[in-house]
């Protein structure tokens, strides 16, 4: 029965066949439980026309989820969306913040026409303008799941999950698990693909299984950001091992208090001492569960009802703002400096990409292409250090080096998420590479493919091309007049230019 | 019970062990014994007369310990009075380790009628373990069983060589890496023989594998038979293990009472089963089977039947294994009997191909095959002792004279040095000489006077021959011309040979040597 209480929430989400179980039970349902605690909620999956669904429900306030970051993810249509413009729209995006995929659920949100958007990471972990004023929504746990079931402790170590293995985006795992498995039994879940349901260790069985250990151990990825994991072993009072990161202390973990902060050179014996002293490891343990059970369960995380509470209240000039995501939303007045997050921003790839586009600004192409390659090692799907590489390679002579990353990039949305269009930046460029290396058609098929698409960048490098080649002009997609500002479509990349002239100027220096 | 013959049994003490080697390989071994005999346990230092005439026993047994770096060598005097009560010693190693050697030579000194392995005579290629009797591992029906516990591990992985590629263990990597990345596994590490770690021993190990729908064991590089490969279907847990020829002789036959498989298809074989639960359950339930019925205590009695037939056998008679599984036999002394269990061990045969090619003279082809069974097992002393000699022979002398020290090391290391071995001595000798340290090589032929073995003798001959005053100084090099004394056991697997024939090897190898001067014949008797 309809909570009167609660306001209607319009719940465009899914449809979610496409994920295996891991994915479900541990993104995608609770989710769905976390609205349900503030809003009356009514979901509907797949294609929609969003005036008839509005018109049905009758919802005081919309929500679109833009997926999950999956091989054969559907990309959803939803049509009329400029109807009822007074409604309040909320967009969620739940992306690793360094994926490309970041870019079709931005440009979805665009076109959907969302006042406000939450993301699963902090605005400076993808630092574009689009996430400037993103919301964000620190990971939970549901404690109708993760809890002290009381399983006896049979297990000393359980590693689950991706990364402990080889080195990956989860740097830090690879060197724990090797400092433990030549000292402790082990019980290692592998995570498969995000497709997959692989075994059984999901939902109410992966819980129990972390309260049958004595420690389990998660970290920050390589940005250093807050995982799931980190909150799941210690609410199922398990001992969390962990990468001493800067968010793990601003959200209340303490080294030897409430958790175990290690690496791969002192976590076996960090481990040892602990199992040699029963006692501490029981306080540590319980204190970390007692942190998480009070701060970070779903009643912790109210912000979608906080937004929606006062976007309804708010007053002309005024507008919402986050300044810390474990503290209420606020209202300011827009005419007011915006305050400043006060949440840690510490993040090796960000802070890499930032630096190697600065280098890039001071025309130091060896070391900017260092920085690039640091994180390409490392996470080799990053759009924005690909196409750093790539501009390095072009400013150091060589055209052949740069085509592989341009060529990446293209791959990746187009072939391996099956989206609609690449990046426009990432499409200009590979234009200004073709006519680099003598291939003029190419670089003129690669322009007229997508002629929907309109961007500065994009804009720019056709109008370039069809001055130097008036033919050219019976295409719709070169049809464009100098100064086109129109931008039909958003980009992930960092580059510091904005408008037409700019990218013109921009692109001009590269065909040289 | 009165019907059981009197065993007195010289072993241990073990307490430099970890529980593990206790629970797994030490009380098993005296429960086996004790179903067949009164078995009086003496351990440590002991006076072999006086403990005969305090327990009168009906037989002997010594057993020569374990290798672990704190083991002790324990002395045993008198031991050659009551010559007349029979005497079996044991053998618990690796058939490639280099600890062999104290272990054969002790059972030499204290006089044993037969020796039994853990190993099958054909995994130790020196001539020592030709008719050595090979007591196949066995479980303990009352330990490793079905607790009917819950499946709660898809896959447990226990022991050592898991997690690093290119050991003892060659197996068990690359199924280690295949199984990890798709299905969620137990590992648990082993330790050192000494230390007593985690708690994964005696029952509550058992207890893991019965837990467990799957775990995996192999039989080394030497594929042969490992603890492992019984434990754990003797526990109601499927068996995955490397296809070789001894499981097959036991009686495991892929997808009947066990999975078969290789880095290839071990993820698909596992998954199969996974997804057929029926099926699991029945190789599952035979594996079991086939232990319990076949390779429990109860089936394992050649300490006794030995003892029986040493009671009954004629003159001119012996006592042979033709099949580990099959009760021993006597025969005619002449009978050659073809042994009937399998011999696969690529390492042995590696190395077998080594020493062939050595014999032919092709140096580099014979370095390349001990330098391969150097690879897998650096300390393995035939392959060690080989590539100093095919370096030799490619004039690298020091490449030669480093293979050899490192046997020395590894015997220093293992605290076997007491036993040093003859001709890997001889062969160190011949390449300090011919590296123009000669002082070098007579201190080190002068070490060890007590010391007899035809290839040591000739070549302490063949050096005194060029130098007259150390047959008057040096104890060692009183060596008669044709000297064929042996007190000492090698490891090494060279054709037996007489003085004159180890004379002329050393001769080809040191032309310079072989102008010798006939020694006085007065001075080397006195």
């Amino acid at each position: 029965m309809a909570d009167p209480v609660r306001p209607r929430l319009l719940y465009f989400n899914g449809p979610w066949d496409y994920l295996g179980d891991r994915m479900r039970k541990s993104y995608i349902d609770p989710f769905h439980a976390l609205l349900a605690q503030d809003f009356e909620m009514i979901s509907v999956e797949g294609n929609r026309d969003f005036r008839a669904e509005v018109e049905l429900h009758r919802p005081e306030v919309v929500l679109f989820h833009t997926g999950c970051e999956a091989p054969q993810e559907p990309e959803v249509v939803i049509t009329n969306t400029d109807a009822y413009p007074e409604l309040p729209r909320m967009g969620y995006i739940y992306r690793d913040p360094f994926s490309p995929s970041r870019m079709m659920a931005m440009n979805r949100l665009n076109h959907w026409g969302v006042d406000q958007t939450f993301t699963c990471f902090r605005p400076s972990d993808a630092p574009i303008p689009f996430f400037e004023n993103t919301f964000y929504l620190p990971w939970w746990i549901d404690d109708t799941l993760f809890g002290d079931y009381g399983e006896r402790k049979t297990l000393p170590v359980t590693l689950t999950g991706s990364g402990w293995l080889n080195k990956c985006i989860y740097t830090w795992r690879n060197e724990i698990f090797c400092g433990l498995v030549p000292r402790f039994p082990i019980f290692h879940a592998p995570s498969l693909g995000n497709r997959q349901t692989n075994h059984d260790y999901v939902g109410e069985k992966y819980a129990r299984l972390l309260n049958r250990s004595h420690f389990s151990a998660g970290c920050g990825t390589l940005s250093r950001y807050l995982t799931l994991k980190l909150l799941e072993i210690p609410a199922s009072r398990c001992c969390l091992i962990a990468e001493e990161i800067d968010v793990l202390k601003e959200i209340g973990f303490v080294d030897g208090v409430n958790c175990v902060f290690a690496t791969g050179t002192n976590v076996a014996d960090k481990v040892q001492g602990l199992l040699n002293d029963p006692t501490k490891l029981a306080a540590i343990t319980d204190a970390g569960w007692k942190l998480v059970q009070e701060r970070h369960t779903q009643r912790s995380r109210r912000m979608f009802s906080e937004w929606f509470q006062l976007w309804e209240n708010r007053t002309d000039g005024q507008s919402i703002v986050q300044t810390h995501p474990l503290e209420p939303l606020k209202l300011v007045d827009r005419n007011q400096v915006k305050p400043v997050s006060r949440f840690p921003t510490e993040n090796p790839v960000t802070e890499g990409l930032i630096e190697g586009y600065r280098l890039m600004e001071a025309k130091s192409w060896t070391p900017a292409l260092e920085k690039f390659e640091w994180i390409l090692k490392t996470i080799p799907c990053v759009a924005e250090a690909r196409l750093g590489a790539a501009l390095c390679q072009m400013r150091l002579g060589r055209p052949s080096a740069a085509s592989p990353h341009l060529g990446y990039n293209m791959t990746l949305l187009v072939q391996h998420f099956g989206y609609a269009h690449p990046d426009p930046i990432d499409l200009a460029f590979i234009a200004v590479l073709c006519i680099r290396m003598k291939d003029v058609s190419t670089a003129v098929a690669t322009l007229a493919k997508y002629p929907q698409i309109r961007h500065p960048a994009l804009n720019a490098m056709r109008w370039i091309l069809a001055q130097a080649n008036p033919s050219l002009a019976d295409q719709p997609a070169f049809q464009v007049r100098q100064g086109d500002d129109t931008a039909t479509v958003l980009s992930v990349h960092l580059l510091p230019q904005r408008t037409f002239a700019e990218f013109s100027g921009l692109l001009l220096d590269y065909l040289k | 019970m009165k019907s059981r013959p009197r065993l007195l049994y010289f072993n241990g003490p073990w307490d430099y062990l970890g529980d593990r080697m206790i629970a797994a390989y030490m009380d098993p071994f005296r429960r086996l014994l004790e179903q067949d005999f009164e078995v009086i346990s003496v351990q440590g230092d002991r006076n072999l007369r006086k403990e005969v005439e305090e327990h009168r026993p009906d037989m002997i047994l010594f057993h020569t310990g374990t290798e672990s770096d704190k083991e002790r060598e324990i002395r045993i005097i008198e031991t050659n009075a009551y010559p007349e009560i029979p005497r079996i010693g044991y053998m618990y190693r690796d058939p490639i380790s280099s600890s062999r050697i104290a272990a054969v030579n002790r059972l030499l000194r204290w006089g044993v009628h037969q020796t039994f392995t853990c190993f099958r005579p054909s995994d130790a290629p020196s001539r020592f373990f030709e008719n050595t009797i090979y007591v196949p591992w066995w479980i303990e029906e009352d330990l490793y069983k079905d607790y009917g516990l819950t499946k709660d591990y898809p896959i447990s992985l226990t022991g050592a060589g898991w997690l690093s590629g290119r050991f003892f263990y060659t197996w068990r990597f690359p199924i280690f890496s295949q199984l990890i990345s798709r299905f969620p596994v137990f590992h648990v590490p082993v330790l050192e023989n000494h230390q007593s770690g985690n708690a994964y021993i005696g029952e509550r190990y058992a207890r893991l594998l019965n837990q467990s729908m799957f775990s995996a064991g192999c039989g080394s590089v030497n594929r042969f038979l490992t603890l492992k490969p019984l434990e754990i279907p003797a526990c109601r847990c499927c068996l995955i293990a490397e296809e070789t020829e001894v499981f097959k002789a036991i009686g495991f036959k892929d997808g009947v009472n066990c999975v078969f498989a290789d880095e290839s298809n071990v993820g698909s074989k596992v998954q199969a089963l996974l997804d057929n639960p029926d099926r699991l359950q029945q190789i599952t339930d035979a594996g079991y089977e086939l232990v319990h019925q076949q390779h429990t205590t109860r089936s394992r009695r050649m300490f006794i039947e030995w003892y029986h037939l040493w009671k009954a056998k004629g003159p001119g008679q012996r006592i042979v294994q033709i099949n580990p599984l099959q009760p021993l036999q006597l025969v005619d002394e002449n009978a050659r009997p073809m042994y009937e269990f399998p011999s696969e061990n690529p390492l042995v045969e590696t190395l077998r191909a080594g020493y062939d090619l050595f014999a032919q003279k092709r140096w580099k082809e014979a370095l390349a095959k001990f330098e391969n069974v150097l690879g897998i097992i650096p300390y393995v002393a035939e392959a060690r002792l080989g590539a100093g000699i095919c370096q030799f022979h490619l004039h690298r002398l020091d490449l030669a004279q480093q293979h050899l020290l490192y046997n020395i090391q590894t015997q220093i290391r293992q605290k076997t040095d007491a036993w040093p071995d003859v001709i890997n001595q001889a062969y160190l000798a011949i390449v300090w000489i011919k590296m123009g340290r000669r002082d070098s090589a007579i201190a080190l032929l002068a070490q060890r006077s007590d010391l007899r073995h035809p290839a040591l003798n000739s070549l302490r001959w063949l050096v005194a021959s060029k130098k007259a005053e150390l047959r008057r100084k040096e104890p060692a090099f009183q060596i008669v011309e044709g000297d064929e004394t042996q007190n000492v056991e090698t490891l090494h697997v060279f054709p037996a040979r007489t003085f004159a024939e180890w004379d002329a090897v050393w001769c080809e190898l040191l032309p310079t040597e072989s102008n010798k001067v006939k020694a006085p014949q007065v001075l080397v008797t006195a």
